[in-house]
């Protein structure tokens, strides 16, 4: 006859086991490696959950357990309790894995400090962790933080801590730049989450509103199906222009540089029809990219991005004139809508978020007059192999803002990478091998320059001031 | 050779990066202290950098300066500013200063530990001396002669950058590429050797007169680098063992051809 209170007893102290296992990673965390203070936070608040868990499991275990079905309850918590850490671990090595050395840091905190002026985001910190994935991006709410407050409600544990976004990032771009300027749009996830969202979906509402008029009125179905696929298309609208208003055209190259949509410049439209198609949780690319285009001519980016020499400006200039030939390839679309009808509600929306976004981000035109006077100088210090963070212009020692030297960091990957190699004794420019090479170091350098930046400014002295 | 003043290098510093007579310290924190009329007349003080390679005790009983060695004798570390790195009695470390030079084509440069920090028996750098055109964040060679545990602060001074005018020249000096082999650094970087027997045969010493450690020892550090094991595996001595046999074999099919 089976022992409840033995059973009980047994699985208790496997899930002890299990946990105790999970959270000694964290335990070993002391001096190095070093952890950004926000993974850090993300760390102390697994191994302090762990804590309270084991604590929970002590007592878990009594004397009720002779009751078979007090016993199948205790059981049905600790099932819970399980899944609950087996989420988190799920993420731990991630996270455990992109220490200081092994995330580009000053990128990071320079995304993060632009964040941070907004007023109703002041308190927003990122946790980055690694992913397998070619791809950067958000974990929703319901993936670890609210899984983490359930098993915190469960053991009467701490909460998740507020305002604490988790993004992820492919592991293979530890210390690179480039591709990295991606951060942003994940970043732009966390602040839609936070605070942007309401005011988005009042807006899609009013756009769906509007087509019941035209169309009649849908179905509930159809109506919160037409919903959660505007909202889910917008949202990452929403992120682009987001990322954008916050570090300027260098988030458009990025993405045109994850993508491989420079094909699109000079391709026919049947050989690049991946760029092209409305997926349930994306928006076309060309559609993204046509939505940067409106946006970089409004804040006054695009004079600037014009003067770049390459097939990266071409994809954006073109885009306006391909998205007629987008279509969608999903079956949430209500019949009696039409999928014509729904991109028409698609495009409503994105060119009110292309004046929306910016509001909300008043600073997003902040860099471009800065932009527009030193980034030749940036530019020529990369040429010459000497990192940025003070340039002179007019006899002036000068030290540019984040915003600005990321963006010339990236017109001189777009355009400039040829000079630096000509510049260097045996430098091929035709060799594929020197172009990546001195592409590294060129990410090497605008790193460096962004860090220089942020202790300049923390030792007294001001962005774009003179010295 | 003459040092230069402080005046000079304000001067130099505010010329264009492409201006062959420029010269770039940045960042230079706390500005007015570095350069101003309290500092010394004829140095820069610079800090420490936040990176550092730290030795690694060798699998194998010494260290071979060869190119595949060089590579797997540190590990990076980062020390943020605020934290600090101990460096123990009598150990060394790789580190690098926190602004990144470039020096013009007519200054030469030398690093000096600051004598604050000599005083505790810590040098930094026995490689000193800096070429004309460089360009790069310092390496620092940094060692703790004491017999105390220092405490190593990044972002604290701890050398100065002396500049000396090289005499003038009757010709033209041409304009010179840049170097790939330390190209920018920005971080400590592990030296990079060329195989020691290429170097040699160079001056005409041929291989057969090259003594080398023994091959099992270089075979273990490309193991090492592709992540494998750090001695000698059960696998590699069978290996080993097979590949003893198999010359033996030959030898002896050889010598009953003949």
């Amino acid at each position: 006859m089976t022992n409840f209170s033995e059973t009980v007893q047994q699985e208790s102290a496997a899930l002890y086991r299990f946990v105790d296992s999970v959270i000694r990673r964290c335990a070993e965390v002391h001096e190095y490696p070093v952890f950004t203070p926000s993974s850090e936070e993300f760390l102390k608040h697994v191994k302090k959950l762990g804590t309270e868990t084991k604590e929970f499991l002590k007592v878990f275990p009594s004397s009720t357990e002779r009751d078979k079905d007090t016993a199948r309850s205790k059981r049905r918590k600790l099932n819970s309790v399980r899944s609950g850490w087996e989420n988190l671990h799920e993420y731990l090595q991630a996270a455990l894995a992109a220490d200081t050395l092994h995330v580009p840091t000053s990128l990071i905190f320079a995304i993060q400090d632009q964040i941070n002026r907004l007023e109703d985001l002041k308190d927003l910190r990122f946790t980055v962790f690694h992913s397998d994935q070619v791809n950067y991006l958000q974990l929703p709410p319901g993936t670890v933080k609210e899984a983490a407050d359930e098993l915190a409600y469960i053991v009467k544990g701490s909460k998740f801590p507020l305002s604490l976004g988790l993004i992820g990032m492919p592991y293979s771009q530890a210390d690179g730049f480039l591709l990295n300027c991606l951060l942003a749009h994940e970043m732009g996830h966390v602040a839609y989450q936070e605070v942007y969202s309401a005011d988005v979906t009042t807006e899609i509402e009013r756009v769906l509103e509007a087509l019941e008029k035209e169309v009649g009125i849908l179905d509930d179905q159809d109506i919160t199906l037409s919903l959660d696929t505007l909202k889910y298309w917008t949202e990452e609208i929403f992120c682009d222009l987001f990322a954008i208003c916050l570090i300027g055209p260098a988030y458009s190259f990025a993405l045109i540089e994850l993508t491989g949509a420079t094909l699109l410049a000079d391709s026919p439209d049947a050989d690049v029809d991946m760029f092209y198609s409305f997926m349930d949780y994306h928006p076309a690319e060309i559609a993204r990219f046509h939505t940067h285009l409106m946006l970089h001519k409004k804040l006054g980016w695009w004079p600037e991005m014009e003067k770049i020499s390459s097939s990266y400006v071409e994809v954006l200039a073109v885009s306006a004139s391909k998205t007629a030939n987008v279509r969608i390839e999903t079956t949430t679309i209500p019949k009696d809508v039409g999928d014509e009808r729904f991109l028409k509600c698609f495009w409503r929306i994105a060119r009110w978020l292309v004046k929306f976004v910016p509001r909300q981000v008043p600073f997003a035109r902040d860099a471009i007059q800065s932009y527009r006077h030193q980034s030749d100088a940036i530019c020529e210090s990369f040429r010459q192999a000497v990192v940025p963070s003070t340039v002179v212009i007019g006899g002036r020692r000068v030290h540019p803002d984040p915003v600005v030297l990321i963006n010339a960091a990236f017109r001189f990957y777009l355009e400039g990478v040829p000079k630096l190699i000509d510049n260097m004794e045996q430098g091929d420019r035709t060799s594929v091998e020197a172009r990546s090479s001195a592409a590294e170091r060129l990410e090497m350098w605008a790193l460096k320059a962004i860090e220089d930046c942020r202790l300049i400014r923390r030792a007294g002295a001001q962005y774009g001031g003179h010295t | 050779m003459a040092v230069i003043r402080k005046s000079e290098i304000e001067k130099r510093l505010s010329l264009p990066v492409d201006d062959r007579k420029s010269l770039v310290i940045t960042p230079l924190l706390e500005e007015a202290e570095v350069l101003g009329e309290n500092s010394d007349c004829d140095a820069v003080d610079l800090r420490l950098g936040t990176y550092f390679l730290l030795p690694q005790v060798p699998p194998q009983p010494f260290f071979f300066p060869s190119q595949t060695f060089a590579k797997s004798s540190h590990f990076r570390v980062h020390v943020p500013l605020g934290r600090y790195l101990v460096v123990p009695a009598h150990q060394t470390v790789l580190g690098c200063t926190l602004e990144f030079l470039k020096l013009p084509d007519d200054f030469s440069g030398q690093i000096l530990t600051k004598s604050s920090i000599a005083r505790t028996f810590m040098v930094i750098e026995t490689a000193p001396w800096i070429h004309p055109s460089y360009r790069g964040s310092l390496t620092l060679e940094i060692a703790n002669v004491s017999n105390t545990p220092l405490l190593l602060y990044p972002g604290r001074f701890i050398g100065q950058l002396i500049l000396l005018r090289l005499s003038p020249s009757d010709e033209e000096e041409k304009v010179r590429k840049l170097s790939g082999t330390y190209l920018g650094p920005v971080y400590p970087e592990t030296p990079k050797f060329k195989d020691p027997q290429e170097d040699l045969r160079r001056i005409g010493v041929p291989e057969s007169e090259f003594k080398d450690p023994g091959t099992r020892w270089w075979r273990d550090a490309a193991e090492i680098e592709a992540g494998g094991h750090t001695h000698p595996s059960k696998a590699s001595r069978k290996k080993d063992a097979e590949k003893r046999a198999r010359s033996k074999r030959r030898s002896l099919s050889s010598r009953k051809r003949s």
